[in-house]
């Protein structure tokens, strides 16, 4: 317990200090691997505590990175406004998709997902009048406020930005996770039989879940599309989907801090892999993602407990 | 109905594709005592839990409980009217600690002392923090009475609690189910092929047969009933 809060604390103080230690397009890279986090923490909730499967949270990263663009280009709302729309209709949006979720499983249920990620990039393509089409939107680039803008530069107050909503998302989750809500999805998993007989509604909580996750990855687009100052189709299809799945594996499924390290992992694997050879780059980001599973079945961050726990 | 008792089933039936593996099915169990459902293979007393708490949805026949016709209450909300269950093959939480399998079972607040409170009781005090997994197959079983438990059902039902235990593993168990009607208040409905423990703890006898009721009384008149007998040699019924 006492070391968890260790711990926490000093990845606290690490994620303050770091824009100030290091260039400045890696505090951009790791904003990204901030709002990753966010994302694929959204599927630790799914499908590590809920055991529902999705193979497409891309597509609620696209919604929340639409309903930025989209309401900053029509209605010149600003961000402030604009993020927290995107975590309400994407979580209204994952939970009618958890309602559909509720007559599918497994297999069946990550095809119904999976078809969900192959549609957003010609849904987004075919309205172009909102949309932009092809083309997407580009929006002006946001700056820090006008009180920190000597301070620092936007690329910091981005990367605050994140993180700091990120450190919500994340206590949060917490909360929710170690309380009655995220035993009730452990029990529906584990045993639904057993749940429902101990008084848990598996609809509510199941719907719950996709509610929940889906909201997570819409603040996750929005964040994205924030700090790009760009949407467009082809960066939210099927491989971006995938990625986030993969995020989470490599991560650890279960633990809420293997979001963190699946945000990293999803990040840099491919950009480490380009460095080993750019012609074989996917070759290589897909053997590394073997290996990982291979040597740490339960992810990186499971791995890491297993040998705390050997150790103590 | 039987106005003396706390859960009457009235006509109960159900079906899966042409068998019915419950036929017009009607009993009655008195507040206060271990009532035991027993009978073959396929008599259909699993399917007889199932249908008191809710999880199937017999086609005709209603369950009375306390009074009240529970045959449209949604299968969550039966905990909350007073049942709680176990399973005959066990139904744990199996990713879950100890204690918090227990906890799932509490209602309202205090969960914790509670959950922790029922463990001591079963005896597994020490366990509260392992993985539910990591436990023997006899103590996994005493982890969902106690979760059981934690929900302070008036009506307890109990699917088998005896299968794959040892002949004196049976005899603690029969004092621990007259232990906890007594330190509870609870009656207790509870289907079992050990004759010694039916004989010896429960006050009355229900016997099933290929989804019909077959006989209904104290242990002695069912000892000597005639077709209950033949059902259990082979005589069919």
């Amino acid at each position: 317990m006492n070391l968890r809060v260790i711990v926490t604390a000093l990845f606290a103080v690490l994620v303050i200090g770091l824009p100030w230690l290091i260039p400045g397009f890696l505090t951009f890279e790791l904003t990204y691997v901030g709002a990753y986090a966010i994302a694929i923490l959204g599927l630790v909730i799914l499908i590590g505590n809920s055991g529902q499967i999705s193979l497409g949270h891309g597509a609620f990263v696209a919604v929340g990175g639409y309903t930025v663009a989209v309401l900053l280009q029509n209605l010149g709302l600003p961000y402030g406004f604009s993020l927290p729309v995107a975590a309400l209709v994407c979580g209204l949006l994952g939970i009618a998709l958890g309602a559909v979720a509720l007559r599918l499983e497994s297999v069946y249920l990550a095809l119904a997902t999976f078809a969900l990620a192959a549609s957003v990039s010609p849904l987004l393509k075919r309205f172009k009048h909102l949309t932009g089409g092809v083309q997407g939107i580009s929006m002006p680039s946001a700056h820090a406020p006008p009180a920190l803008a000597h301070v620092m530069s936007s690329e910091t107050w981005f990367y605050y930005l994140t993180w700091g909503i990120a450190a919500v998302l994340f206590a949060l989750a917490y909360k929710g996770l170690h309380g009655r809500v995220g035993r009730s999805l452990r029990a529906i998993r584990d045993s639904e039989i057993a749940a429902i007989a101990f008084g848990v509604n598996p609809v509510f909580y199941k719907t719950l879940a996709f509610g929940w996750s889906a909201a997570y990855a819409g603040v996750a687009g929005a964040l994205l599309a924030i700090v790009t100052a760009y949407v467009s189709p082809d960066v939210y299809g099927i491989p971006l989907s995938l990625t986030l799945l993969a995020g989470v594996v490599m991560g650890g499924l279960d633990l809420m801090w293997g979001a963190v390290i699946g945000g990293i992992a999803i990040e840099f694997l491919p950009l480490w892999a380009q460095r080993v050879n750019p012609a074989l780059s996917s070759v290589v980001y897909g053997v590394a993602e073997v290996a990982i599973m291979m040597f740490m079945p339960i992810g990186i961050a499971g791995a890491l407990m297993r040998i705390k726990a050997a150790r103590s | 109905m039987n106005t003396g008792s706390i859960l009457s089933a009235e006509n109960l039936t159900i079906r899966f594709g042409g068998i019915a593996a419950l036929a017009e099915v009607s009993f009655d169990v008195v507040p206060g005592q271990i009532t035991g459902l027993i009978g073959p293979n396929g008599a259909g007393k699993t399917t007889c839990f199932n249908c008191i708490t809710r999880l199937y949805q017999p086609a005709s026949g209603t369950i009375t409980f306390n009074g009240e016709d529970i045959s449209r209450v949604p299968a969550h909300k039966v905990i909350e009217r007073g049942i709680a269950r176990t399973f005959q093959n066990i139904e744990l939480f199996g990713s879950m600690s100890v204690l918090d399998n227990v906890q799932v079972g509490v209602r309202g607040g205090r969960g914790r002392c509670v959950a922790r409170e029922m463990l001591d009781y079963v005896g597994l005090g020490d366990m509260a923090n392992r993985p539910v997994r990591s436990l023997a197959f006899g103590a996994r079983k005493n982890v969902e009475l106690a979760r059981a438990l934690a929900a302070k059902p008036q009506l307890l039902l109990l699917d088998e609690p005896a299968a794959g235990f040892g002949f004196e593993e049976i005899a603690v168990l029969g004092e621990t189910i007259k232990r906890v009607r007594r330190d509870f208040n609870t009656t207790i409905l509870m289907v079992e092929h050990q004759m010694q423990l039916v004989m010896g703890i429960c006050d009355r006898i229900i016997v099933l047969c290929s989804g019909k009721k077959l006989a209904d009384g104290d242990p002695a008149a069912i000892a000597s009933n005639r077709e209950v007998i033949d059902a259990y040699l082979g005589g069919g019924c």
